[in-house]
């Protein structure tokens, strides 16, 4: 899951939006009171938001539809991640739903009012430079303001190969252009991909980065919580041991910026 | 041609374009990671999946650390005041307004 704070419903209320594992996005209603339980956010017509793959609730079963593809399907996803922004600036919230399958990221569009949404029916891919935006296997995206010129800008993590050898994840920037048609600029890695090479002691994590941006420190500029597992050395010989320690890290930045930044700036 | 901040990442993405993968971006570094502790242990330690988020939980203007995990549990650890490294106390779980433990739907 992919936790977000943000006033889903326009009551000036903080709720958490988060996308899990079941394939769609749910959010927990904030109020004076604390949060309510969890409801999944579904569709203007009442249907859950989904890419392909889901958990079916009746069937107890893995489940999958073609029922929200875009126009030009792109191969099968699993949106295990959401966050809401209004990425149309139409004055409400969409929702990007990230693809842990495929790796893809999705724009499902609001047409609705701000805390009246409306979503629409189908999933559209986010592109960069042409094509679809993609990171492979997606933990999560963020939107925050990096360079400061008053666009959210958006930041992608990915799992990585979690469960064998392959690379880690990494940790993208996609600087925000300013344009309707093509929003988003080419990637810049901000985390490079892991190769796994902790010995002793556990020296980044590798797999299923799911990372957050903020001044943390407060010296102006933005550092990054990355929250996955490291992956250790073997100790024994059996085949199935798990050899991985999860936990959260911070990488602080240390490039020297003037100017303020504030968690205003953080997440609409 | 005035050089500043902006400037730079522009060229930066105009490096980019040229390279056949994405490189890293020369607008900033990051110090080596280093593990953030709550309390006595590791943030999101023994967790599947560990998702954090920044959020000032007790509007004390600092930011605490929000954790996701895939089950679907979420813990907080607030940020401990003072100007030395970055500190946290112990995890606790969130409640939801029902007083039980905050839970997101999984399968």
């Amino acid at each position: 899951m992919s936790p977000q704070f943000v006033d889903f419903d326009g009551d000036k209320q903080l709720d958490i939006v988060a996308g899990t594992f079941s394939g769609s996005p749910f959010v927990a209603i904030g109020s004076e009171k604390g949060w309510q339980q969890p409801v999944e956010i579904k569709d203007g017509k009442g249907d859950r938001i989904v890419l392909n793959q889901f958990w079916n609730y009746e069937t107890k079963k893995w489940d999958e539809t073609k029922r929200c593809d875009p126009e030009d399907a792109l191969k099968q996803g699993h949106g295990t991640s959401a966050i809401a922004w209004d990425q149309d600036g139409d004055g409400d919230l969409d929702l990007l739903l990230g693809d842990y399958d495929g790796g893809y990221l999705y724009l499902r569009k609001n047409d609705g009012k701000p805390g009246a949404p409306k979503f629409v029916g189908r999933n559209k891919p986010v592109m960069v430079g042409g094509k679809p935006l993609n990171v492979g296997k997606m933990s999560t995206p963020r939107i925050v303001d990096w360079d400061r010129d008053g666009l959210m800008d958006l930041v992608c993590s990915s799992m990585g190969d979690a469960y064998g050898d392959g690379d880690g994840g990494g940790v993208w920037l996609f600087l925000n252009t300013g344009s309707q048609k093509t929003p988003f600029a080419k990637a810049q890695l901000l985390i490079p991909l892991s190769k796994k090479e902790s010995k002793q002691e556990p020296l980044r994590p590798d797999s299923g980065l799911y990372a957050d941006v903020a001044d943390c420190d407060g010296d102006g500029d933005l550092d990054l919580v990355v929250g996955g597992y490291t992956h250790m050395p073997k100790k024994g010989n059996a085949e199935n041991e798990d050899t991985r320690t999860s936990c959260v890290w911070l990488y602080e930045n240390k490039t020297s910026k003037k100017g303020p930044t504030t968690g205003a700036a953080k997440i609409r | 041609m005035v050089m500043n901040h902006k400037t730079l990442i522009s060229l930066a993405g105009g490096l980019c374009i040229a390279a056949a993968s994405p490189a890293q971006n020369p607008g900033d570094t990051f110090a080596p990671p280093v593990r953030l502790k709550a309390g006595e242990k590791f943030v999101g330690e023994q967790r599947y999946f560990p998702s954090p988020v920044f959020h000032d939980m007790n509007g004390d203007g600092s930011l605490d650390i929000v954790v996701g995990d895939l089950v679907g549990k979420l813990t907080v650890a607030l940020r401990r005041p003072g100007d030395g490294p970055i500190a946290f106390e112990a995890e606790t779980t969130l409640k939801a307004a029902d007083g039980k433990d905050l839970k997101f739907h999984n399968w």
